[in-house]
Parts: C-alpha cells; sequence; structure tokens
C-alpha cells in the first residue's frame, strides 16, 4: 500500500527518481577511488610485499621465492658505515622538515593569520610549491643558486664562484637541498595551519585582546591549543615518512650524489629506477622498505599516542 | 550541470588510470604523423640526441623513390611512405615499460633482454639471415655482425630481435688545428713542435703512422697537460651533467691497459688471469699467480693490474691540478665552449671528454660558428695513452659502448614494409651514408671507399683509424649470473664501484675530486673487498 501511496503521489516518484539519482551518483563517484584504492594500495602493496621474499630471474622473466638473496644484502649493507649515514640523513631530513618545519610553517602561517606587513607577500611565496610542479620549482632552485648567486657574484664583487651543485659533494650542496625541501614542505602546511586559524572562534580572541594578551600569548594561549590536533596530525604524517623522504636528490643531482648525502628514502628509489627496466633492484628494495616499514609502525603509533596524552 | 560536470571529470580521471597499462600494445598516442592514406606507411621514431635524425630522412627518401610503384605491401595501394619522429621522449632506458607507438626504432641504453621478455620486440631472423640480393649484395645482415654480438642478440631463444645501432668510443677529442698553433704535438727529441715539425712515434711506437705526435705514455701525458696550462689553454672540458663521460674514459683505458684477452674475461667469467696485483696500504705492488678465473670467483678480477694503474692516473695526472679542468653545466654548452673556444670565445680549450657523438651532436655550434664569420677547427679522438713505456707498441683495445639498438615492434601495422625498410638500411651503401652523414660508425662490418673517406671529417676519419688498427671490445655477457644482476654489472659499476670505509662510490673522477685524503690504493683495494662481499649475494 504504501508503494502504491509513493508512486502515486508525484512527490514520492521525483524522491524515488532522485534516490535512484543519487545512488548512480555516487557509485560513479565512488568506483574511481576504489579502483585507485585497489590497483595502488592493495595491488602495489601485496606485490611489494610478495617481492620482500623473492629474486628475480632476468633471462627467464620470472620472480622465484627465495629469501636469501635480500637477507645476504640486506646484512651486508648493515655493515656498511654509509648505510648508517643514510639513515641518519633521513632522521636529520625528518628533523629539518617535520620538526623545524612545522614550527616554522605555524610561525608563518600566524604571521600571514594576523595579516601583518607583506603577509600577502609570505603567503604567495610560501604556497607557490603546492601550485607549480616540484621538478619545475627544483629547476628554478637550482639555476638561481648554481649559476644565478656565482653571476651576480661576479658582476658586483668581480669573484669566480662556481656552481655548487656541479663543485661535487664537499661544496655542502645537500645542505642548500635540504633547505629547497623544507620550503617545498611549507606549503601545504601553511594552507592547512591559516585555515585551522581561521576556526578558532572569534570570541575567544576578542576576550583575549580586551583582557590585554599580547601577540605572543594569543598564540600559545589561545590560537596553538587549538590548533594543535592538526599540527600533531602532520607530525605523525611526518614519522611514516622518514625513511621514504629522497629529499629532492634526484630532482636536483639525478643519480650522481655520493653515499654520504644519500637518504635511505633516495637509496630505495635508486634501487628501483636504475635497473627498471630489468627488475633485478625490485626485491631488494621491497625488502628493505618492508624492514622501513616495520620499523616506522611503532614510531608512528608511539607517535600518536605521546600526542594524544598531550592533548588530554 | 555541477554533477555532470563532476562526473565528466571522475571519468577523465578514471581514464588516466589506465594510461601505464599495457605494453606494446597501443598505437598513435604523442609524435603521431599524418599518413598518406595511398600510399603503404609505417613510422620511424628515433631518440633525438647526438645522431638526430637526417641520416634516417635520407635513407627514407631512397627507399622511397624506390618503391614508390610498389603495390605488395598494403593492397590497394601504391608507393610507400616512411616517416621519421625524432624525439628526446623515445629513450631506450624507459622504453621496457613504454607502450611502442611507432613500428621501427632507433634508440640507445636499450634492455634488450627485458624488451624480449616484454614481447615489445618482433622476431626479425628473417631480415638478419636472408640476403641482401635485391639490393645487390650477397651477404646477409647477419653477416656483418661482430660474433660476440651475434651470440647475445640470439642467446635468449635462437632468434634475433634487433640489430645493433650505432658505436660509441670515449675519448679526449682533441683540436687539430690548436695542437698545431700552440705546438702541443711531443717532438721525436722529447720537446714540442708543431703538426709539420719532427713528431715523436706515439703510442704504437712507429713513426709515420696517423698517432705521431700524440703523448704515448701516461707520463707524457702528464707532461702535456702541463704544456698545455702553461699556453694559458683550458687542456680539457667536461660537462656537469654528464660526468660519467670521463668514467667512461677511464673504464676504455683500463681495457687498453690489460688488452683483448684479459679484458674479455670481464664478461665472460672464464680463462685464466694473468695480470693480477695485490697493492699494500703504501702502494707497493706485487703481482700475483695466474688464476683461473669462472663465476664462481669473478671478484678475482678486481685486482686487474689495468684498474690500479688507470686511478692512479686519474688521480695523479687528470686531477693533479684544478686548472686541468673545466666543468661546463651541460654537455651542449661543452661542446659549445669547446668548440668556440679561441676562436669566437677568448678561452681556447685543447680537449673535450666526450662520446663519438659529440662532433655531430655539435652541428648547430658548428655551423653557428661559420654563420658568424669564423673557420671552424678540425678535431680528433686522442689515442689512448699507455701506462708504461714497455707497452708501447702493444695493440690498442677499445670498447664500443652504448647498448643502442634498431628494431621493429611487434605491434608493428604493416610488417612487410618495416622489415624490408630494415633489410635497406642495412645495406652497405646505407651504411656508409650513415657514417658520412653522422661522422660515426654502425657496430656492423661494413667498408667505405677511399674516396668516400676523404669526404669525412678528420673526427670521423680518427675513429675509422682507431676501428681498423685496435681490438674492438662489445662489452656484453652472456652468463646469466650477470644479466640477473644487472646493477652490480652494468656499465662502468663493475669497472669502477668500491667501497671505502663503509661507503660506495662509482665514480674514480668524482672520489678523487670530491673527497678528502684520496689514494688509488684503498680505492683499488675497496673494489676487491667490495666485489668479494657482494658475490656472496649472487649465489
Amino acid at each position: 500500500m504504501k508503494r502504491i501511496d509513493q508512486i502515486n503521489a508525484p512527490g514520492g516518484i521525483r524522491r524515488r527518481h532522485r534516490d535512484r539519482a543519487d545512488r548512480t551518483f555516487y557509485t560513479i563517484m565512488m568506483i574511481l577511488p576504489v579502483v585507485q584504492l585497489l590497483i595502488f594500495y592493495f595491488g602495489v602493496n601485496f606485490q611489494s610485499i610478495c617481492m620482500a621474499f623473492q629474486k628475480y630471474d632476468a633471462k627467464n622473466n620470472v620472480f622465484i621465492w627465495d629469501t636469501s638473496k635480500n637477507l645476504t644484502l640486506f646484512k651486508i649493507d648493515i655493515q656498511m658505515a654509509g648505510f648508517w649515514k643514510m639513515v641518519s640523513n633521513s632522521l636529520s631530513v625528518w628533523l629539518f622538515t617535520s620538526l623545524s618545519g612545522t614550527v616554522l610553517a605555524v610561525t608563518f602561517a600566524y604571521y600571514i593569520y594576523r595579516r601583518n606587513l607583506m603577509s600577502n607577500f609570505f603567503k604567495f611565496v610560501l604556497f607557490l610549491p603546492s601550485v607549480l610542479p616540484g621538478i619545475l620549482l627544483a629547476v628554478m632552485y637550482k639555476k638561481f643558486v648554481g649559476l644565478g648567486v656565482p653571476a651576480f657574484m661576479n658582476y658586483l664583487f668581480d669573484t669566480t664562484v662556481s656552481d655548487v651543485f656541479n663543485a661535487g659533494a664537499a661544496g655542502g650542496r645537500v645542505n642548500l637541498i635540504t633547505l629547497f625541501t623544507v620550503w617545498v614542505s611549507f606549503g601545504p602546511q601553511v594552507l592547512v595551519y591559516t585555515g585551522a586559524m581561521d576556526r578558532v572562534d572569534p570570541a575567544m580572541l576578542e576576550a583575549g585582546r580586551l583582557d590585554g594578551a599580547s601577540p605572543l600569548q594569543e598564540f600559545f594561549k589561545i590560537i596553538f591549543p587549538n590548533i594543535s590536533s592538526t599540527v600533531s596530525t602532520f607530525l605523525i604524517i611526518g614519522v611514516s615518512s622518514i625513511f621514504t623522504n629522497q629529499n629532492n636528490l634526484v630532482s636536483f643531482l639525478g643519480f650522481d650524489t655520493t653515499t654520504a648525502e644519500s637518504t635511505i628514502g633516495y637509496y630505495l628509489y635508486k634501487k628501483v629506477y636504475e635497473d627498471f627496466q630489468r627488475k633485478s633492484g625490485f626485491c631488494y628494495a621491497a625488502f628493505l622498505g618492508l624492514i622501513c616499514t616495520m620499523i616506522v609502525i611503532p614510531l608512528a603509533f608511539g607517535a600518536r599516542k605521546l600526542f594524544d596524552k598531550g592533548d588530554d | 550541470m555541477k554533477k555532470t560536470l563532476a562526473l565528466l571529470l571522475s571519468m577523465v580521471m578514471m581514464l588516466t588510470l589506465f594510461a601505464g597499462c599495457g605494453v606494446g600494445v597501443e598505437k598513435g598516442g604523442e609524435n603521431v604523423v599524418e599518413a598518406d592514406p595511398s600510399k603503404a606507411s609505417i613510422t620511424v621514431a628515433t631518440w633525438d640526441g647526438g645522431l638526430g635524425s637526417q641520416w634516417l630522412e635520407n635513407a627514407a627518401e631512397l627507399f622511397e623513390e624506390q618503391y614508390k610503384d610498389a603495390t605488395n605491401f598494403e593492397e590497394g595501394k601504391v608507393g610507400v611512405e616512411i616517416n621519421i619522429v625524432a624525439s628526446r621522449s623515445f629513450d631506450g632506458s624507459a622504453m621496457a615499460f613504454t607502450p611502442l607507438t611507432h613500428d621501427i626504432y632507433f634508440v640507445e641504453a636499450v634492455d634488450y633482454f627485458a624488451m624480449i621478455n616484454n614481447r615489445q620486440l618482433a622476431d626479425i631472423s628473417d631480415v638478419m639471415t636472408a640476403p641482401l640480393t635485391a639490393y645487390g649484395e650477397d651477404g646477409t645482415i647477419a653477416d656483418k655482425l661482430d660474433p660476440t654480438l651475434d651470440a647475445y642478440l640470439t642467446n635468449i631463444d635462437g632468434n634475433y630481435y634487433a640489430v645493433p645501432f650505432y658505436e660509441t668510443y670515449y675519448s679526449f677529442a682533441y683540436d687539430l688545428d690548436l695542437w698545431d698553433a700552440k705546438s702541443f704535438y711531443v717532438a721525436a727529441n722529447g720537446g714540442w713542435t708543431d703538426a709539420s715539425g719532427d713528431l715523436s712515434a706515439g703510442p704504437d711506437g712507429v713513426a709515420g703512422t696517423e698517432d705521431d705526435g700524440m703523448p704515448a705514455t701516461y707520463a707524457e701525458f702528464a707532461k702535456l697537460i702541463t704544456r698545455i696550462s702553461d699556453a694559458d689553454v683550458t687542456p680539457f672540458v667536461t660537462a656537469g651533467n654528464a660526468q660519467d663521460y670521463v668514467a667512461n674514459y677511464l673504464y676504455q683505458l683500463w681495457a687498453d691497459y690489460e688488452g683483448a684477452e684479459q679484458m674479455l674475461l670481464n664478461y665472460t667469467f672464464d680463462g685464466t688471469a694473468t695480470d693480477l696485483i695485490d697493492v699494500d696500504g703504501s702502494g707497493n705492488v706485487t703481482k700475483l699467480p695466474a688464476t683461473e678465473i669462472t663465476i664462481d670467483n669473478g671478484y678475482m678480477l678486481q685486482k686487474q693490474a689495468g684498474r690500479y694503474a688507470v686511478l692512479q692516473f686519474c688521480e695523479d695526472i687528470l686531477l693533479s691540478s684544478d686548472s686541468n679542468y673545466k666543468i661546463i653545466d651541460t654537455h651542449v654548452n661543452a661542446q659549445k665552449s669547446f668548440v668556440r673556444g679561441g676562436i669566437a670565445n677568448d678561452q681556447p680549450i685543447a680537449m673535450i671528454v666526450e662520446g663519438s657523438w659529440w662532433e655531430n651532436e655539435a652541428k648547430q655550434a658548428l655551423k653557428d660558428l661559420e654563420s658568424g664569420g669564423y673557420e671552424r677547427h678540425n678535431y680528433a679522438v686522442m689515442p689512448l695513452p699507455h701506462a708504461t713505456e714497455e707497452q708501447i707498441g702493444q695493440t690498442p683495445t677499445w670498447l664500443a659502448m652504448s647498448n643502442s639498438y634498431g628494431f621493429v615492434a611487434s605491434n608493428c601495422d604493416n610488417m612487410d614494409l618495416a622489415k624490408e625498410f630494415m633489410k635497406f638500411l642495412h645495406t652497405d651503401a646505407n651504411l656508409r651514408a650513415f657514417t658520412q652523414e653522422v661522422n660515426m660508425t654502425r657496430a656492423l662490418q661494413y667498408e667505405l671507399s677511399e674516396e668516400q673517406i676523404d669526404g669525412l671529417s678528420t673526427y670521423c676519419k680518427s675513429i675509422l683509424n682507431l676501428k681498423k688498427n685496435s681490438n674492438v671490445i662489445y662489452p656484453v655477457s652472456l652468463v646469466d649470473e650477470v644479466n640477473n644482476n644487472n646493477i652490480m654489472f652494468a656499465a662502468y659499476t663493475w669497472a669502477w664501484q668500491t667501497n671505502i670505509n663503509g661507503y660506495d662510490f662509482k665514480n674514480p673522477w668524482l672520489y678523487f675530486k670530491d673527497e678528502k685524503d684520496t689514494s688509488a690504493e684503498s680505492y683499488f683495494n675497496g673494489q676487491y673487498q667490495n666485489f668479494e662481499t657482494k658475490w656472496s649475494a649472487i649465489f
């Protein structure tokens, strides 16, 4: 009876059509993320986990179940000082991009939020990396620092300065690249932090100002507590990327780097890329990736627990 | 409206998901050319690098003329059309995972095994083994192959899937005119002279040959560098974006030191090594007894004496002073500085470290020079100097490197036409035309007439001399363990990878240039330790 009523009622037919249209729309909209999730998350990770326990036979183009080669390579790697240098570089890059970067990003976000002098300029400069492709920025930065600065030095002071990126590892080029990594990591953070700051209740700010709170007090006592959950999210995500961050070394130096400049993320990238046609580097990269994941999972959960406690 | 737009966008994004799927099956895509519908047609893609595509365009024109009335390539069509597409996107090193969108390819850095395994390459055994009688030749393309390359090409299943493309010899190219003007030639009395002077006998030890006046030993090369610097000329340039060229040159020097027989052990892992040494921390050298090499103890080859001699050459001679060299940002700019040096630029440059393609790649720079009213200089490959005086007169050994191939895509639209064009391209006449056009050689056996040689640049003539008077090695291996561990044995990794105090290095040029407290001894000993340790992972 209810059904007949619905069919007979003009509003019911419209609703049914609308429900069907909504379901179709929802289904179509969900296909993309679901297919992506299946292929690029489950599919890729499943294959990667399998490869961690395999070795590759290039002549016959088959993967063979055998972990011994990967284990031997890993044992060799961990006996090398260079490997631990890469681990230490990964941690340094994480400290710079995730910790120092976050402090600076929050500071700049607050500056922009307060609409202080040239805040729009800073907004533009800091958002730029989010808008432009990373490789374009890397090329711009490389040309400016590597060629532009020496040209200025030559013009202004008549001194010859060589291109730091071509001058070899001893010239400290990796520090300039890390600086770039910090800059490009700003964009999304500043964007999200200013958004979170905009959602702070204006009444609280007004009350603070009436009570004579200085900008610093306003930041530490009102703004920061209100955005702390957003900050902790970024920090937890940062922990999970400790061993995948290649510090933009590929964009700047390709594969002409030294071990002392590399990170574990770069090492993994290089292992896969250098021989990706022959696939012989895949299995060990997958194995090392799995080990890194096993280290990072407890760290990420630990960090979350720590921040949860802090929030309480 | 918003929903429709969202739906459309999501559909488009969904399609992009499949952009990278499927290998060697799709046609069209980038660089699609409009074909004449009345003619049978194919497209030929080539890497638009040092060689360019003019040689292909010339051959295509001749082929189209020869087959202008042909009706057998496609029903209802008369004549043929060969479309040439040259692009930097045709990078062989990325092709094994890229759909092949054209019919024929001539590209470099190809992973032959991987592409066969991916079924991207058509079987062209019939092309390789059929006599080229239609073009006035009795032999086949396979007859023109070096036996090593022949075995490599047929190693997987006995069939041919590609034909070797060009040969590259990494070397110092020197400026003949500058040499003459500044008297950089080594004189017979040990001094310096111009081209018309009394020249030394050079590395072959025989007076009256092409290498006269060239440094015969590393020690003479060192003196030459000093002589060039003293004349306010930059001894050599190299490119910041291609510093592996120097490592490849050092690889050549090592091969030359060892000679063909000992060097080939590095690819066959089968034979007796007679040139192994131990070097202690103070640099004292002890010769080791002859050692039988198999794949089980292949790492012993890291003790070959040539490696140590070349490492010393790199550290003590090439890098004896910062003023010996100049690093220029890109290879194209390095070429430009070299050809303009002392002519249109203030600073003359005596040599450039490059692959054999450089003169053709610098064509535009040379044209610009001439259109600016300047006269271009002549260049040549510098013969490899020997480590010691005792080695003077030893037949030079060169490595022909590049991994470049020509092949027909397995999804070719007109297989008959593609195969016929491949045959046509590999006739002696067209191989000669290739050399005349790009001043380089194909990795095939063919001769040029005296008249044709006369028309070549001095640089190309020096390459032909090099081939004629040397043992040429194609650094390919049929050993499964080598092919299954491509990273370890790739290019100059096997030649130069080392581990010093737990750190990996694989370019001695960069190592000695950039690192502190370096020594050839520690580099050499690190090579052996590195490979001995990693060998356990292979087996």
